[in-house]
């Protein structure tokens, strides 16, 4: 996932440190799932 | 005695109603004011009706005529409805279990965002599933949430 935000350094950051609501474990449910990419998605855009 | 009487009467409607009860009352659909743009490119204005039992059909009424029109989802682009936005996209993945399947699913990021998560909602007898749909950009597709590509720290 990480290579689709390369442009964005703080969302890099949030993911490779595991930082709540950007990471799940693979045992993860799909709410769970969704809320991060969520997370991921709007961080990224309010990155741009 | 009024009161036993009040008691069997409600009890007699409760049954009707009961027994009244038909498969299309279990079905869910949005309906209401909204506009469907055309693959051409072209805007419709109308009352737009969208059943969870086919997510890859559009009804719409427009505004001035009687007569419905219906569009498959590869003939549309949008729609709205219920201030919902819906766009017709390729799935893979997820609950869309046969290949590459267009479908309306509802978009939950902002329109423009980079990274989109769609909602997609099917109803098959009184049983509704919801998932979860990204797309990111230069890809046509969206692929479910436990796509291997989408692991947060995956390259």
């Amino acid at each position: 996932m990480t290579s689709y935000v390369q442009d964005c350094a703080s969302l890099i950051n949030k993911i490779s440190n595991k930082e709540k609501g950007f990471w799940f474990p693979i045992t993860a449910t799909d709410d769970m799932r969704k809320d991060v990419f969520l997370n991921i998605a709007m961080s990224y855009y309010e990155c741009n | 005695m009024k009161t036993t009487l009040t008691a069997m009467l409600l009890g007699f409607a409760i049954s009707m109603t009961t027994f009244s009860q038909t498969n299309d009352d279990f079905i869910i659909r949005y309906s209401g004011n909204g506009s469907v743009v055309l693959a051409s490119g072209e805007t419709i204005h109308g009352k737009v009706d969208f059943v969870l039992q086919t997510p890859s059909r559009i009804t719409i009424i427009p505004e001035g005529q009687e007569k419905s029109a219906k569009y498959k989802s590869d003939e549309v682009k949008a729609f709205t409805v219920d201030n919902k936005q819906y766009f017709a996209i390729k799935m893979k993945g997820g609950d869309v279990s046969i290949g590459n399947t267009t479908s309306f699913a509802q978009i939950i990021t902002p329109v423009d965002a980079k990274i989109k998560v769609f909602l997609f909602e099917n109803q098959q007898a009184v049983l509704v599933t919801k998932s979860y749909y990204i797309s990111i950009p230069g890809d046509e597709t969206a692929y479910g949430l436990t796509d291997t590509r989408f692991t947060p720290l995956k390259k």
